[in-house]
């Protein structure tokens, strides 16, 4: 064991001391290992020549004045404890909560439209967990000094919350903005209710026309002809019969490309088919999607 | 010798070094040692001790290009020892006393 080694073993042993206690030690040791090799020893010799370890650290412990000892605080473990406790659950709800759904809306045969959206609730419980997580490391951080275990912990959970907070930044970014979430409440259900009875109406009567002049934004205009609309419904069935009732509409909002979409998902019952519609309007409550199965 | 009778003597031997001249730990242990043993790790807590009692100060000097911390004996210091001396009559009988014992029963 040389110097460098021997010091290193004794920092270690000494972690009970209030640091600057240690480090007089650290110099005191370094010193005398110095006069002995000036006076001709090696510092393995030298080294040696101190004793065990254990030796050293328990005379040390026997002679150190109480308030040299490091108090273990409890505060900082339990504020560590917290902050690693609200850390891995940040991270578990981060991977159990689907971020982004992936909304399809095509098929081989119908109207397509396809969708990619991101979650537009914000979890703002989990900013407030998140800046807690902040606020109890920081503390730590203080409260213990220069502690590796709390600057490791530290820096894991300042990763795991920079990393949560660019992974929420960057779906926000492709997600509608917080202003365009409200706007999207303009439309109260009831108005989207009404909007999807009467597309369902009309497609049941084969009334493309008006669907499409007065409901459908331009990329849907296409499809919405006999052509196209009927060789869909003939894939479900030859006949679907008179519309016998609309089941409870129920609507969720989706977003693309900064435009707030909203999705409608409702049944509709015929004489001979029973028939689950998914039906897309934009943010002007024009007909932007309808898939049925 | 007794621990803690070797521990309340360690004390003055350290003093005594010091106050023929400043001196630093490797050369304290050298001169103390030819009388008590004395190890590197039990120099230490006891110059602390003393230089928080104001016994002792200390200064650092280069040597070598490296640091040597020198300790020097206080007024305070010199007054603990000729305390002791005050007191060695009274030991010195307890010696006595002590080594007239009837050690063999």
């Amino acid at each position: 064991m040389d110097k460098r080694e021997f010091l290193k073993k004794l920092e270690k042993a000494l972690k009970k001391l209030v640091p600057e206690e240690r480090a007089r030690y650290i110099s005191y040791y370094d010193e005398i290992i110095m006069d002995l090799v000036d006076g001709g020893m090696t510092e393995q010799e030298a080294c040696a020549k101190q004793g065990d370890m254990s030796g050293i650290v328990a005379d040390i412990m026997s002679q150190v004045e109480p308030e040299k000892v490091e108090k273990q605080k409890p505060l900082d473990v339990i504020l560590l404890v917290i902050a690693l406790l609200i850390g891995v659950a940040c991270i578990v709800v981060l991977i159990a909560l689907p971020d982004v759904i992936t909304f399809a809306m095509m098929d081989g045969d119908g109207p397509t439209s396809v969708f990619v959206a991101g979650k537009v609730v914000e979890p703002v419980w989990l900013y407030i967990l998140t800046a807690i997580v902040l606020v109890s490391t920081i503390i730590a951080f203080v409260v213990r000094g220069k502690g590796k275990f709390a600057i490791t912990i530290g820096i894991v959970l300042l990763v795991c919350v920079i990393t949560f907070i660019v992974v929420r930044i960057d779906d926000n970014r492709n997600n509608v903005e917080d202003t365009t979430t409200e706007c999207a409440n303009v439309y109260a259900s009831s108005e989207v209710e009404k909007k999807t009875t009467e597309v369902i109406k009309l497609l049941s009567h084969n009334d493309y026309q008006t669907l499409r002049d007065e409901y459908a934004i331009d990329e849907m205009k296409e499809f919405l002809n006999d052509e196209y609309m009927l060789e869909a419904k003939n894939m479900i069935n030859e006949d679907w019969g008179e519309l016998c009732s609309i089941g409870s509409v129920y609507s969720a909002e989706m977003a693309q490309d900064n435009v707030l979409y909203t999705v409608v998902q409702v049944n509709a019952t015929y004489d001979n088919v029973s028939i689950a519609f998914t039906i897309t309007f934009d943010d002007e409550l024009k007909l932007a999607g309808i898939y049925f199965r | 010798m007794d621990a803690q009778l070797r521990k309340g003597l360690l004390e003055y031997c350290v003093l005594t070094a010091l106050s023929f001249e400043d001196s630093y730990g490797y050369q304290i242990i050298k001169d103390v040692s030819e009388y008590i043993d004395i190890s590197e790790s039990t120099l230490y807590p006891i110059l602390r001790r003393l230089e928080s009692d104001d016994k002792v100060n200390s200064y650092n000097t280069e040597y070598n290009n490296r640091i040597r911390k020198y300790y020097s004996i206080t007024p305070k210091g010199r007054e603990a020892l000729a305390a002791f001396q005050e007191d060695k009559e009274k030991l010195i009988k307890v010696l006595e006393f002590i080594g007239g014992g009837d050690i063999h029963g």
